[in-house]
This record gives C-alpha cells, structure tokens and sequence, in this order.
C-alpha cells in the first residue's frame, strides 16, 4: 500500500502505533472530558450566579416563581415628571408595578433586596431606583417586601401570604419605545440563593 | 538494521533541533503580557466623538487654574472653599455617555514620561452636577460635565485616558486616549491664562 513513498517502512510502523496504543488514546479522550468540562461547567455556574444570565420568562398576567416568592407583573406607566423633579429634560421616568406574595417560610429580609432591571430591544440595559429618582418617589414602596410607615417611623416588613405592591422607576431616554421593553426582577448573588444565577424576565403584552 | 537505526537518530535529532529553533523563534515575537492582557487603546481627537467597549466620550476645552473655588461643605455656609495645589489644576471638558449599560466612566492623564494623574473625585473636588468622575451613567443618556486634573506646574505631552469603571483602566477592555495636543508653546499659553481662583459654585 505504502509502496512509492519516502520511508514505507516508518509509516507503517506510524499506524502501528496509532494502534497499539488504541486504548491508551482512547482512555484519554474520555478523561479528557471531565478534566476540561467540570472546570468550565464550575466557571459557567459562578458566572450566571454571579450576573444573574438565566431568565425565567413570565407570560403576560402569569406569576412566576423566584426566591421563595411569586411575582406578577400589573403594569408600566410612563410619566414626564422628570421637569418637575428637576430632572434631565431628555428622558422620562418609567413606573412598573408589581405584586409578590411571599411563600411559607421565606424571610422578608431576603426579598426585600431585589433589584429591578430593564432591557430593551437591543439589549441596553437600566437599573431600577437610581439615586437621582428619589425625589420621584410615589405612593408605592419601592422596596421590594417592606414599607414604610409613617405613624410609627419605622419600616415595616410585608407578612408570609400577604400581597404586596411596589413599584420600580427608571429613568430612560425620553426617545426610547416603549414597546419591545422587558422588566425584570434579579437578586444579588448570595450563598443562600434559593435559584442562583436565575432572573425573572416579564412579558409586559 | 543497524545503519537504519542510526540514520533513524539523526533524522530525529534534526527534527528536534527543527522544533527548538521554530519554537525560540515564535517565542522571541510572541505578545507581551502588556499585550495580550492590557487595555485596548481607543485613540480620539479633541472634540470629537471616540467610542470604547461600551461608552462613548466627546472631549472638549482644557482649562488652567491655580486653585477652585468650591460650595463649603458645611450646610449654611456662603464662604466658599478654596481648594489649592502646588502645581496646577487643569480641566476638561466632556460629554460621556454609556451606551450599553449603567455605571460609572473614569479618566486619567498621562504625562509625556508616563506618569499617570487620575481625575480628582469627589473627595477633593465635590460637585456632583459638574465632576463627570462622580457621576452614575445611565444608557443612552449622555452626561456633560469636566474631568478635574491635579497636575505638576509644568505639564507637557498630556493625553486623556478615558475609561469604563470607578477603579483603574480594566485589562481587556477599551481604553480611550485623546492626546490634548498640549505643546510648551500651549502649556505656557494656558498658563498665562490661568485664573488665580477659578470659581465653580453654581
């Protein structure tokens, strides 16, 4: 077969080696796997963990489920109250109500630190309540499982069962659409995340 | 069967030889660490627009100043606050926008011997609607505002290094540098324009 070329001899014994050691190669492919995958998968899992990248999709109307709790989303206002606040001229203030209700056993002082963030069509991303909105604030509380109340002067944390309404601000350029807009509720990472590296991601319809 | 070993050994050899020498070779033009790991240099011109990673920078007028007049920090007081250096303070305006997500957008200059001198926050220079170094971007919303240097009495061959982040210039990320153009001819002329105490209440 090898007749012709350079060294018929030495090729042949190159197959021969490729074959003789037939199991040893094959051993190592298949240790090769996990010795590169679980690293990589260990490295994937602190990251979503750590920028919250898995989205859990919410229909329009539907509750979904994150961190001992379940959130609805009930609605997006837009508002121009930006002039009067003081505020830049070329953006306005975006209000997203939502309802949660705490399941059995979780701790308000957990739900109470959710963020909100919102994305648009493109990807750009808004953090919810920055500090240059606090001279926005409405009724709603904007803290996620707790309000203030102000016959006592004290924040008082929302009870298992009960539901709660809150809103998020963002402030956005006035020239953004509203439409193809996703809110979503995320927590920081924490070692006693329920569903880490998972966000809720709501379908405004 | 002898002879074939050996021609065998000496075939090896070259190939090995073969291998060191390519190896030495790539090795000696292979990327530094500087390279491979440091900022990514976005190179901008004064007053126009250059666009890193994920913001974008339009940088303006430089000015000179000796000191700054600035709001007391004391609630009540009119007096205002004189903030002087031993060199000088130089200004620049900018307009900074973050076009993909919220944060914060830092500069620094770097002198002709590449000493760096970043931007003065609001520790020494509090004024939150002014000092872009301070401020919380948000996408799509640019912000105007100055970037504040504290620099020697004879600056020369100043560039603006403008970058994401509150920190230092991130490895692997853009690092946009604007060179300010600022000869001895022109330092001197920002110096003799120089105001004593430039007033920056607003």
């Amino acid at each position: 077969v090898n007749a012709g070329s350079g060294g018929p001899k030495g090729a042949s014994e190159g197959s021969g080696w490729w074959r003789r050691n037939r199991g040893w190669l094959l051993g190592s492919a298949i240790l090769a796997i996990p010795a590169f995958g679980w690293p990589l998968y260990g490295a994937w899992q602190q990251y979503n963990a750590r920028f919250s990248t898995q989205p859990i999709d919410v229909p329009a109307g539907q509750w979904g489920q994150l961190e001992g709790a379940r959130w609805r989303l009930l609605g997006i206002e837009r508002t121009d109250v930006t002039r009067q606040a003081g505020l830049r001229e070329d953006a306005v203030v975006l209000l997203v109500r939502y309802e949660v209700v705490l399941d059995e056993g979780t701790s308000p002082e957990r739900i109470d630190i959710c963020r909100g963030r919102l994305v648009d069509a493109q990807g750009r991303k808004w953090d919810a309540n920055i500090p240059a909105l606090s001279v926005t604030r409405g009724e709603l509380p904007r803290n996620c499982a707790s309000r203030w109340n102000p016959d006592t002067f004290k924040t008082e944390p929302v009870r298992t069962g009960e539901p709660f309404v809150f809103e998020h601000a963002y402030l956005i350029p006035s020239a953004l659409p509203s439409a193809g807009l996703r809110p979503g509720i995320w927590f920081p990472p924490s070692a006693d995340a329920k569903q880490p590296g998972m966000f809720l991601r709501f379908d405004p319809a | 069967m002898n002879r074939i070993g050996r021609r065998r050994r000496w075939v090896d050899t070259g190939w090995i030889m073969l291998a060191v020498f390519v190896i030495a070779t790539l090795g000696r033009s292979e990327p530094s660490f500087e390279e491979k790991l440091g900022s990514i240099a976005v190179h901008g011109v004064v007053g126009d627009r250059a666009v890193g990673r994920n913001f974008a920078v339009t940088p303006g007028d430089v000015t000179a100043a000796h000191a700054y007049l600035v709001p007391s920090p004391r609630i009540g007081d009119a007096e205002p606050v004189q903030l002087r250096t031993s060199g000088i303070w130089l200004s620049v305006v900018v307009e900074t926008e973050a076009l993909v997500e919220p944060g914060y957008i830092s500069a620094q200059l770097r002198d002709g011997d590449g000493r760096i001198f970043p931007a003065a926050d609001g520790s020494q220079v509090k004024l939150p609607d002014i000092n872009s170094n301070d401020r919380l971007h948000s996408a799509g919303l640019p912000e105007r505002g100055m970037y504040f240097f504290e620099v020697p009495p004879e600056p020369g061959g100043l560039r603006l290094q403008v970058f994401w982040g509150a920190l230092t210039p991130s490895m692997m990320d853009s690092l946009v540098d604007i060179d300010l153009g600022i000869d001895a001819a022109r330092a001197q002329a920002l110096l003799d324009k120089a105001e004593p105490a430039l007033d920056l209440r607003p």
